[in-house]
């Protein structure tokens, strides 16, 4: 529904906010942003997947194997203390930034 | 259902990944579309629907692994490996004269693979050959110098040193008494010559200097059978005392 170019400043918080409560895998973090946005916001495998290489490797976010009675081998993310500071940083950034966009939308001329 | 590790290891192309991250990234992409492909059956899709359903998760793999591979460059292979790699997708399968070569390259390719393994032993090992070759090679040039390149004489290998031995104090310069009595009674030796290596004061035109020089016998260049390149030699008695003002200079 939004553009690509909208959506691309605010993957990476999206999936740190979403492992922020508990650790999640892969499918089911894509699952969670269609679920929560009401269908509006969706990101596909070849975008998501990257973007938890990418926070893996800078050391925001850690995946471990978890293999549960019945089902395969999931890797399962969850958020490390600098990944915590990091959202706290960006969350902060994004709310400012939806604020200044609102007040100028929103703003009458002077 | 699809083996979707199969079909992802299949399709995706991260060459310059370790084995381990490589196998890791098919894995948990597999797992993602095995994930899509038993919630489309869970909604009540069919086996083949649900197996388009997660199909169409990726429309273009090559996009994906150069994403994938630009996201998890970190974990990349060595680049001597990744050559390694290369160099081994070029040796030729069939037999004949090109077996050999084939050989030899994927015996190249080991060797660095090992090397790569162990850096620290690899540095090393390396150290010590060039140690060694240098020595050696320092060495060979000496020898060969000294030992085993001929004089540039002709008839060099008819040519003596003799030294005096005194029996206190060991091997000696040759008394210039006994060098005139040796050449005037010697029968064993068609010619004899007296070389003493010395250092003169040369009164430069910009100050004095020390210079290498050599007191000879009159008949040296003679006996070395060695003209000078500009001027003359010696004449007989220039070695004497009164007459001997006589230089020849070297180059």
């Amino acid at each position: 529904m939004f553009s690509s170019e909208l959506k691309k400043g605010s993957t990476e918080m999206l999936v740190l906010s979403l492992v922020e409560s508990r650790p999640r895998h892969g499918y089911e973090i894509g699952k969670l942003i269609e679920a929560r946005s009401n269908g509006r916001l969706t990101f596909a495998l070849p975008t998501l997947y990257p973007t938890l290489l990418r926070l893996e490797n800078r050391g925001w976010i850690k995946g471990r194997w978890v293999e549960k009675p019945g089902e395969r081998q999931r890797c399962f993310y969850r958020l490390t203390l600098e990944g915590r500071k990091v959202l706290a940083a960006q969350r902060e950034n994004w709310h400012a930034y939806v604020l200044a966009v609102n007040q100028v939308m929103d703003g009458s001329d002077a | 259902m699809r083996d979707w590790d199969a079909f992802v290891r299949a399709r995706v192309r991260l060459p310059g990944l370790t084995p381990v991250r490589e196998a890791r990234i098919v894995k948990e992409l597999a797992a993602q579309l095995e994930d899509c492909y038993r919630d489309a059956l869970a909604r009540g899709a069919s086996d083949a629907e649900a197996d388009t359903h997660a199909l169409r998760q990726v429309g273009d793999w090559d996009q994906l692994s150069q994403d994938v591979w630009l996201a998890d460059r970190r974990h990349a292979r060595p680049a001597i490996e990744r050559l390694a790699d290369r160099l081994d997708s070029h040796v030729p399968t069939t037999k004949g004269g090109t077996r050999v070569m084939a050989d030899m390259l994927r015996d190249t390719r080991y060797a660095v693979r090992q090397l790569v393994k162990s850096p620290g032993f690899s540095l090393i090992a390396i150290l010590t050959l060039a140690l060694g070759i240098g020595a050696t090679s320092a060495i060979f040039s000496v020898v060969n110098g000294v030992l085993l390149r001929p004089l540039p004489y002709p008839g060099a290998d008819a040519l003596v040193r003799i030294t005096e031995i005194v029996p206190q104090y060991g091997q000696f310069s040759v008394a210039p008494a006994s060098f005139l009595d040796w050449r005037r009674q010697a029968t064993s030796f068609e010619r004899m010559a007296a070389f003493n290596a010395i250092s003169v004061t040369f009164n430069a035109a910009d100050g004095p200097e020390r210079v290498s020089a050599a007191a000879v016998s009159w008949d040296l260049f003679d006996l070395q059978t060695t003209p000078p390149v500009l001027g003359r030699g010696f004449t007989e008695g220039e070695d004497l005392p009164l007459k001997n003002n006589v230089v020849v200079i070297s180059h």
